[in-house]
């Protein structure tokens, strides 16, 4: 009758796991993006803390003043067929499936911009326009509330078909 | 005849270590660099309650880390390799699961957290295939190889020693 070692097996699996746990949670406690590990304390997942608190909400009224002044870029985080139906006008197509592309093409208008608003479907809290916020750098970025739905329902200006901020299209 | 075959074999198994450790070392270095994105890739799946999603995303890649330097080293291989098939296959569940749910198209998450960074998904289920066949291989080879047959020279000796040093059992 053959015993196998099986207690030992069990034992370096667990340690080996404790260790790769100890090694994440130094390493994440020690990095200025480290991610909350508790819950409550940021209300979508992947945004770290002080992301979190950096980050700006704007009604549609709010933007709407933004956009008549000019002092806003706004980014639309939604995919390419919603930008093609009806976006805000003037806005940079930036989906998050086509992100890096996007990215190269408008980083000029990004990296000169004051305040960034980004805004998606509005249908989930923590869609598109978090994660695409997250990829994005600028001394100021705000997060739309409603997404794009609270700009139409408003009857704020929209614009369907191509546009200048279209990923591809000469800016 | 049998010491090539020992020869071959450890080669083999030598083989298979490091290329697993550098496989699981290459996979976890971008989900360290990016666990906010890897977060998001994980979020997608809808497999996890929200509360779990940021601690998996952070620890995952970190047992992958010390499954590869466990592996690379030579030391616990039996536990790494067990650990290193047990994630490969609970990166299949997740992929068969997306498939299920209809999404042929996907971000595994596997080696990169790049958005553009997508996958057939039948394609990915067919590498984690071929690498849960090296995890297994190793283990099985390490751990149940090893300790069936150090069973069987200890029963041998045993019988020996019964038999006053006759071998002729």
């Amino acid at each position: 009758m053959t015993r196998l070692p099986i207690f030992p097996l069990i034992v370096h699996c667990a340690l080996l796991v404790a260790f790769g746990c100890v090694a994440a949670v130094v390493v994440n406690a020690a990095r200025p993006d480290g991610l909350p590990l508790l819950p409550g304390q940021v209300p979508c997942p992947g945004v770290p803390v002080a992301w979190w608190t950096r980050l700006e909400h704007v009604d549609a009224a709010q933007a709407y003043a933004l956009w008549q002044q000019r002092a806003a870029v706004f980014v639309d985080a939604r995919p390419h067929e919603d930008y093609i139906f009806n976006h805000l006008p003037g806005a940079l197509e930036m989906p998050y499936r086509d992100f890096t592309r996007a990215q190269q093409q408008f980083a000029e208008l990004l990296n000169s911009a004051s305040l960034i608003v980004i805004y998606d479907a509005g249908e989930r809290p923590c869609a598109e326009a978090v994660r695409v916020s997250k990829r994005l750098s600028g001394p100021r970025i705000a997060l739309l509330r409603g997404g794009y739905p609270a700009w139409e329902s408003a009857g704020y200006p929209v614009k369907g078909g191509h546009d200048r901020g279209e990923v591809g299209q000469t800016p | 005849m049998t010491a090539s075959r020992c020869t071959v074999a450890w080669w083999l198994n030598l083989a298979l270590r490091l290329g697993l450790a550098v496989v699981f070392f290459w996979a976890a270095l971008d989900k360290i660099a990016h666990p906010n994105r890897f977060a998001d890739i994980i979020t997608d799946y809808q497999m996890l309650p929200t509360a779990l999603l940021n601690p998996f995303a952070v620890m995952l890649p970190w047992v992958e880390v010390a499954v590869a330097v466990f592996l690379a080293l030579g030391i616990w291989v039996p536990a790494a390799a067990l650990l290193a098939s047990g994630m490969t296959v609970m990166f299949m569940i997740a992929i068969a699961y997306a498939l299920a749910k209809g999404a042929a198209d996907l971000h595994c998450g596997c080696f990169t957290t790049s958005a553009e960074g997508r996958g057939e998904a039948w394609g990915l289920l067919w590498r984690d295939a071929i690498l849960l066949a090296a995890c297994a291989w190793l283990f099985w080879r390490t751990w149940w190889v090893t300790n069936v047959s150090r069973e069987t020279s200890v029963s041998r000796e045993t019988i020996q020693e019964a038999h006053g040093g006759d071998t002729r059992d």
